[in-house]
């Protein structure tokens, strides 16, 4: 669109005559230190003008007096006066406050970006493309205030979240509508935090999207943004714009490349002091004083191996270097911690794509093509991902009335075994290895010689001799080694989101467009798992199919009529339909009961009936849409928007809504004398509503069928029906957000300062939620609306250009966003709504009337009436069950960004930091791992040098302090007991004592007061605030002269790094990111990751001809 | 141009345009149906609980591997601290289960009530045979926590929808006794005289997959529940006349009042097909792993001082052990002395043939040899020793031919051949010093011997009923390994509520949560 424009401006320009008394030449950049052709250089005041070249060289006549004005469409304007000067260079700032910048709104419709009376952030290709993500979402950190992206751990096949404006929903869908080239696509949600229903980290629709075809992003914040999209537009809207052949004369060619390497990284922090064990008053194991496990090998009654307690406590021997140990694989090692153990059981993933682009333009119409090859490897073992994409982009003109554009992006896939959950290894007990132990011995013990599933004990085997007979071995890991080698997936998907549009310009004030379009996902699954024991054993391995199919069909048409009425006055009026069908089938078929035949891996191996599933849906949805603008002198804009909704997921007799918005601008720098140093400056205000609907056949209450087949001989088929236990609501109203915004855009200095900020105030009313109820009732949820949530928040983004001198030049901007939420109101009085119960009434997740949603509570230690602390006689806090604390929220306080460029010469420098503030986060995991004393949290009094007490223990399990060297009847003497600081129960000064393993074990243990009444959950809750490197990029433009030698344009290289370090952050053992287990918010508190978060180095190199 | 550019809107417009039809069609899950008969439900009733009465994987690994067989040392496990507080899971699952399975027979209930007279009368069997089936499984979850939600449970259909009218009181787990005990008394009774039209009896005889529509097995399972529940309250004080005038009435009348007394009446769910969803393909997985299959010391020390015929069927000798030689895990042990023992690969593991890999094995529900040891109690109860003694036996002998026939049926023989006691070996066995009723000079003697011949017969393929009688009995004496570190040292005499009661339904669950302890007896367990 821009350059259109230029090539419009270019035409009239070209057209001027020129008064000749002087020649400027000069040489016009851009902030990456590269020319910039077709910059318009006008004398300011005359027709006088000229443009520059490829190079960014201009060459102009003017007076030695006359003023150059330098323009370029999407940058800032700069004027200098020539003042007799014969070379003027100019560093032209790209800039999102344009005058006459035309954006892409919602339903397609272009506008004016400063007759627009809302928030909008355009995000431009370059800043989505320079660290290489592989998908647009996670190149948005802090880039835009208001948005804040979370990506599930996993690599380029996990989902990303977007939330703008914080959550909109208590417990449904948060995720923004995605629109490319102006139409809906299918994006989803995933929820990995349930191992036991999907163990492999699924993605969402929008990772699909190649960031190198994307011209720009905008995103929609409020109501009256998106009230066009009505029912869809609850969490904003992501408009997507594809790059086109617009503006290209002749042919270009654009090739880039990139190679990035992702290593795991932030793993907790271990500590590498002690071993696997436990004092005998703790369990008797057969262990002696020292904490060894003494076994007989040689069968001559003498226990002569030395080996340590098969537990996953690390309250054992402490580590000397040179006691030799047999380890559970039953090889003898010297006792020392294994530094790398975790890191062990993961790769090194290496990435690359390769993206060329061919554009054309010429009279009739433009076009793009592009061909992007990526492969994407993961940190999970064996985890690959290949994605081609093409992307073809065309515009024809028939005469001067009609024009077709069509845009087809296909992209085809393979995923072969997509990142596998690690969270039975460290959201469970059960895989979380001791210090003497290490990933590295599983390798070659998780299979058997025969390629057989490890045995353990006595199990039924053919090679007895390989069974893992001694403790200390972590089964999960062993599962974990064998699904990620042996079991293997292979995913197949087609994708395609193509897009016809045809406009028809009847009259000059009045046109019409109609749009076709389609997104449609093909997807194939082969699942194959190898068989685990020998058939005489019994059969097992299994194969199945499944496949996936999604179509969306889109259509709308428009008619857009635009006058003139008086000089000062415009008015506008758009009027339109737009319909939208959602089909999916799923089919699936596998073998059951195992495989007949050792890894054969077809259905037909199987030994019983094969399984076979299928669903499908439809969604259907249409609406009626207008809007009406109004436009004074072209500084006061006024638009006001009508959408009636209507869709199939409610009930048939009530399943159509209005939605309304208005919006106004004020151009008050263009109304107003303003001093020398406001260049520009704008007031919106806004007001609209949105809504959404509830999930597809939640609404509606009806049986479900089903056969047990024959059950008799000579018997018939027996049919059966039952009642969900999800209970619909055929009375169930949309929910409804009604949202007002006000805004200030100004810039300074030339354009070297700007500020654009903007304030929200949301209500959103009719939460639609499944209501958890006690299955006792005969419902374990029931579908209601329930509540009011009123969201509010502040948005800034200063823009600045703090340092510029000849070669130096340094522009930075600061996203910050700050974001209150507040549960207003819950149904029939209800002052608080429970979203979980963790470990058994330990904790728990709430939203209470008045304050934020997701409120963490736990409960607090029991206090005597004189207000100590309450120690029981295990020398242990004993934690009050019968009342609970807040002890944190999850919602974030404050999120944003902090982007920096930095020009030296032909060397550009980009550090993008994004932030968090505020909010809790509860990392359970972390916690058991304090409770089994893996990491250096527990290293505190468990010896004399870290203040732990001397104590003997008696036959009564009584500890007692003592100063010597054995108790009173010969009694061990330990050294790491403490005594708290607290009251007995009678209120009288503690004096119990506690051992420090005992200490860790039990407070930081898994459950609530009913399974472990020691066990201090307010202690998991932690704020989960910091501040994150980003993005670091260095590149290179290589000179023109250079370039242009060996038939290039233009050729640049670069260096990156994506999460490369932490400035600041409030939660250990972790990158806070890895909690995102889910694309709803409560699916984001208190896992500490399906997969391990990592840090990204890589290099690309671009160039154009 | 233009005519080219109005055709192609107009197509455009045509593709897209939505219809109010289109829409209503879109509505319903197409795979769900809005109308559904008493029959269809009954059967959907009847399947909602077969995870838990037909063996399944989580019914065993998750809910009876870590209670009520080491509750009952029917297996022998590695001791680890905290095992003795029953995991959320297990409760949590099963009571859950238990829920759903309830308001599947309140939505019969509703589908029955808005039928005609006429049509209600016809399927009034429906509604008998449902309430039978219903009781059996609610006495299983009484024992397990004593009072519970019930006769307002389940009822968010019938409300509507309407979750703030619907959430239940706990009633008293004595009032629940006595409600099912009378109504299974007048079901009894009502069966004696019942017709069934042929119409009917046609759609009964498929939609019933437990006893496939013969009324003559819905009488003896509802006259041997009568049995089971009288049994169980018969120490309490206040169902002590009840106890004796309804079980004398039951043993008194056969033709009146028929109890399960052969093999062959035993009620239960016989696997047809396993390609069917009914059929016990989990059981492997879920007896077997994490070795929930090991023998337990005493009941191997027990079968094998008697020489009890059982032996070679229910359980199979470690792989280094040689034929014959039996040992179960010792739960006293050390943990180290146990994981040795081990080791030694001698461990008797239950029988992989006859048990977990037996993908036909039955879901059981109500056995001849259990009616007969309750009959051999209700006769000593009326110093009827000499029918005592011959219930008593009968009961053995039923039980051993019983786990023969579980092998008969099996699909799987990697455990070896075994064959079946000849009637001498059984005498032989019933003349065993700790067998012989005659050794028994006292009552209490007495039903020490039934008690461990109804333990032995539980097993695991009971494991609640299991648990429940050694809770009443204390039969046998049961010795278990002291967890320092936990609170709780012991095993548990009842499972506490399950979370999602205290925090859903918590006006209700205060009023019972000071009860809610798992040290707190059920009212039965008086002695």
């Amino acid at each position: 669109m821009r350059k259109i424009l230029l090539i419009f401006v270019m035409c009239i320009t070209l057209i001027g005559s020129a008064f000749a008394q002087q020649s400027v030449t000069g040489t016009i950049t851009g902030d990456d230190g590269l020319g910039i052709p077709g910059v318009s250089v006008i004398q300011k005041g005359t027709n006088n003008g000229t443009v520059t070249n490829v190079d960014g060289n201009y060459t102009i006549s003017v007076p030695s007096d006359a003023v150059l004005v330098f323009s370029f469409v999407g940058m800032t304007t700069v004027e200098e006066t020539v003042k007799g000067r014969s070379k003027i260079d100019v560093v032209l700032l790209s800039s999102n406050i344009g005058l006459d910048e035309v954006v892409v709104t919602a339903m397609g419709v272009s506008r004016e970006k400063k007759a627009l009376g809302y928030a909008m952030s355009t995000i431009e290709s370059k800043e989505l493309t320079k660290v290489a993500s592989t998908n647009f979402a996670t190149a948005l950190y802090g880039k835009a205030p208001g948005v804040r992206v979370s990506a599930a751990p996993g690599g380029a096949t996990s989902a990303v979240n977007i939330n703008i404006r914080g959550v909109n929903s208590i417990t449904g869908s948060s995720q923004p509508l995605i629109v490319v080239d102006g139409v809906p696509i299918r994006d989803g949600e995933v929820n990995n935090s349930n191992y036991w229903g999907d163990q492999r980290l699924r993605g969402n629709g929008l990772i699909d999207l190649n960031p190198e075809d994307i011209e720009n992003i905008s995103i929609l914040k409020g109501a009256s943004a998106a009230a066009l999209y009505g029912s869809q537009a609850v969490n904003g809207v992501v408009l997507v714009t594809t790059k086109s052949g617009k503006g290209t004369k002749g042919f270009k060619v654009d090739v880039v490349t990139n190679v990035s390497v992702d290593k795991v990284a932030y793993l907790p922090d271990y500590q590498d002091k002690y071993g696997p064990g436990y004092p005998t008053f703790i369990a008797n194991a057969g262990q002696d004083a020292d904490g060894w496990l003494w076994r007989d090998l040689n069968g001559d009654g003498v226990k002569e191996s030395r080996g340590h307690v098969g537990t996953n406590l690390n309250f054992g021997p402490a580590f000397d270097g040179t006691t030799q140990v047999m380890a559970w694989d039953g090889i003898v090692r010297p006792w020392q911690a294994q530094k790398d153990s975790y890191a062990s059981l993961f790769q090194t993933a290496v990435s690359s794509n390769v993206t060329a682009a061919v554009s054309m333009g010429g009279e009739n119409g433009n076009s793009r093509f592009s061909l992007t090859r990526q492969d994407n490897e993961a940190v999970s073992l064996n985890a690959k991902n290949a994605r081609n994409i093409a992307n073809l982009n065309t515009s024809y003109k028939l005469g001067s009335k009609y024009t077709i554009d069509f845009v087809l992006n296909f992209i085809n896939q393979t995923t072969h075994n997509r990142p596998y959950s690690v969270d039975r290894l460290w959201n469970n007990f059960g895989g979380m290895m001791t210090r003497f132990d290490n990933g590295e011995w599983y390798y070659p013990r998780y299979k058997t010689s025969k390629g057989y599933k490890y045995v353990t004990g006595t199990g039924q085997s053919l090679t007895p001799d390989e069974n893992i007979i001694y403790g200390g071995y972590r089964g999960d890991v062993l599962d974990y080694l064998w699904s990620v080698n042996e079991v293997q997936l292979d995913e197949t998907s087609n994708r395609a989101i193509g897009n016809l549009t045809n406009t028809w310009q009847i009259v000059d004030d009045l046109k019409i467009r109609a749009r076709v379009a389609t997104d449609y996902t093909s997807e194939k699954t082969e699942s194959a798992n190898p068989t685990e024991r020998p058939l005489a054993f019994g059969n097992s391995g299994g194969f199945s199919l499944a496949s996936f199919q999604s179509t969306i069909l889109y259509g709308d048409v428009m008619a857009t009529y635009s006058k003139k009425i008086a000089d000062d006055y415009t008015v506008g009026a758009v009027g339109g339909y737009t319909a939208q069908q959602e089909k999916v089938q799923n089919l699936s078929r596998g073998t059951n009961g195992g495989l007949s035949t050792e890894n054969l891996f077809d259905v037909s191996a199987s030994v019983n009936t094969p399984n076979s599933g299928s669903s499908r849906s439809t969604l259907v949805k249409d609406a009626f849409f207008g809007t009406l603008n109004f436009d004074f002198r072209n500084f006061v804009f006024i638009e006001g928007t009508v959408r009636r909704d209507r869709t199939s997921t409610m009930n048939p007799d009530n399943n159509a809504f209005v939605y309304p918005s208005v919006n106004a601008s004020f151009l008050f720098s263009e109304a107003l004398t303003m001093p020398d140093w406001v260049d520009y400056g704008k007031l919106r205000a806004s007001w609209g509503i949105v809504g959404n609907y509830p999930d597809l056949y939640r609404a509606n209450i009806a049986y479900n069928q089903s056969t047990l087949g024959v059950q008799a001989v000579g018997g018939n088929p027996v049919l059966y029906t039952t009642l969900p236990t999800s209970f619909g609501n055929d009375g169930i109203r949309p929910e409804e957000k009604n949202e007002y915004e006000f805004g200030l855009e100004m810039n300074f200095l030339k354009n070297r300062l700007g500020i654009d900020v903007s304030y929200y105030n949301a209500k959103i009313q009719d939460q639609i939620l499944p209501l958890t109820t006690a299955i006792s009732s005969g419902a374990g949820s029931v579908l209601t609306n329930i509540g009011t949530l009123a969201n509010s928040g502040v948005e800034l983004m200063v823009r600045a250009v703090p340092v510029q001198t000849k070669d130096f030049r340094w522009e930075a901007i600061l996203n910050f966003s700050k974001y209150k939420n507040v549960v207003e109101k819950l149904t029939d009085g209800a002052d608080e709504l429970l979203h979980a119960d963790y470990d058994g009434g330990a904790a728990q997740l709430r939203s209470v009337v008045g304050q934020p949603m997701g409120d963490i509570y736990s409960h607090p230690v029991l206090r005597h009436e004189n207000g100590g602390m309450v120690v029981d006689p295990s020398g242990l806090y004993t934690v009050d069950a019968n009342n609970w604390i807040k002890v944190g929220n999850a919602m974030p306080k404050a999120t944003g960004g902090f982007l920096n460029t930095f020009t030296y010469k032909s060397f550009t420098l980009d550090a993008t930091f994004d932030y968090r503030f505020g909010g809790e986060i509860m990392p359970t995991a972390i916690n058991w791992m304090i409770s089994r004393g893996l990491l250096v949290d527990a290293l505190d009094k468990r010896d004399e040098e870290s203040g732990g007490l001397a104590y003997y223990v008696d036959a009564n399990d009584v500890k007692t302090l003592t100063s010597g060297a054995a108790g009173p009847n010969g009694e061990l003497v330990y050294h790491d007991g403490r005594i708290l600081d607290g009251v007995k129960a009678d209120g009288t000064p503690n004096d119990y004592v506690a051992s420090s393993s005992e200490y860790y074990w039990i407070t930081y243990n898994w459950g609530g007061p009913q399974y472990s009444p020691n066990t201090r959950y307010e202690l998991f809750v932690k704020e989960n605030s910091y501040v994150k490197m980003r993005e670091l990029v260095l590149r290179y433009a290589l000179p023109k002269s250079w370039v242009s030698r060996i038939g290039l344009s233009n050729l640049e290289v670069s260096a990156f790094g994506r999460n490369l370090f932490f400035i600041y952050k409030t939660i250990d053992h972790m990158d806070p990111e890895q909690a995102t287990a889910g694309s709803r918010w409560f699916q984001t508190v208190n896992n500490v990751g399906t997969n391990p978060s990592t840090r990204t180095f890589g290099g690309s190199l671009r160039f154009s001809f | 141009m233009k005519n080219i550019f109005l055709i192609l809107l107009s197509v455009m417009l045509v593709i897209s345009a939505c219809t109010t039809t289109e829409f209503e069609e879109a509505y319903p899950d197409p795979s769900k149906i809005s109308f559904t008969t008493v029959e269809k439900q009954f059967t959907g009733f009847l399947q909602a609980n077969k995870d838990y009465v037909v063996p399944s994987y989580w019914n065993y690994f998750v809910v009876y591997r870590i209670t009520a067989n080491r509750y009952t040392q029917s297996t022998g496990w590695v001791n680890a601290t905290n095992q003795y507080v029953p995991g959320g899971g297990a409760v949590n699952d099963r009571w859950g289960n238990f829920y759903d399975f309830l308001s599947q027979y309140r939505e019969m209930q509703n589908i029955y009530e808005g039928l005609s007279d006429d049509d209600k009368a016809d399927r009034r069997i429906y509604m008998i045979a449902a309430t039978i089936y219903l009781y059996d499984a609610a006495q299983k979850v009484v024992d397990l926590h004593g009072d519970i939600p019930w006769s307002e449970a389940g009822m968010m259909s019938a409300n509507g929808g309407d979750y703030t009218i619907s959430l239940p009181k706990y009633d008293k787990s004595e009032d629940i006794y006595t409600k099912m005990l009378d109504d299974l008394k007048g079901f009894a009774d009502e069966m004696n005289t019942i017709t069934i039209k042929s119409g009917i009896q046609a759609g009964f005889k498929t939609q019933d997959i437990v006893n496939k529509g013969d009324l003559t097995k819905w009488r003896m399972y509802c006259n041997s529940l009568r049995l089971r529940m009288l049994t169980r309250v018969s120490d309490v004080a206040v169902f002590q006349t009840r106890y004796t005038s309804e079980v004398n009435s039951i043993l008194g009348n056969p033709s009146s009042y028929p109890v399960v007394s052969a093999n062959e009446e035993n009620i239960q769910i016989k696997i047809f097909d396993l390609n069917s969803p009914i059929n016990s393909k989990g059981f492997r997985s879920g007896l077997e792993d994490w070795g929930g299959n090991y023998a337990g010391k005493v009941m191997i020390d027990f079968m094998k001082a008697n020489n009890d015929p059982r032996l070679p069927v229910m359980f199979q000798v470690g792989d280094s052990a040689s034929v014959g030689e039996y040992y179960g895990l010792d739960p006293l042990a050390t943990i180290g002395e146990q994981e040795a023992f081990i080791l030694t690969n001698k461990l008797s593991l239950y029988n992989w043939s006859t048990i977990s890999r037996n993908e036909f094995f039955p879901g059981v529900l109500v056995n001849a040899s259990e009616v007969k040891f309750m009959a051999a109690e209700g006769y000593l109860n009326a110093n009827n020793d000499e029918s005592a003694k011959a219930a008593y036996e009968s009961g053995i002998t039923a039980s051993i031919k019983n786990y023969y026939l579980y092998r008969s049926v099996s699909n799987n023989n990697q455990s070896g051949e075994v064959t079946p006691p000849t009637d001498a070996e059984i005498s032989d066995y019933i003349a065993q010093s700790q067998v012989n009723w005659n050794n028994a000079t006292t009552k209490e003697a007495k039903m020490v011997l039934i008690g461990m011949q109804k333990w032995v017969d539980f097993s695991v393929i009971q494991p609640l009923e299991n648990w429940a009688e050694v809770r009443r009995l204390n039969v046998p004496t049961l010795n278990f390994w002291v967890d320092q570190a936990d609170a709780q040292k012991q095993p548990p005499v009842r499972w506490q509520y399950p979370d999602s009661e205290k925090t859903y339904n918590t006006e209700n669950y205060n009023a019972v949560s000071g009860q809610d302890k798992i040290t707190n007896k059920l009212f039965w367990e008086v002695n």
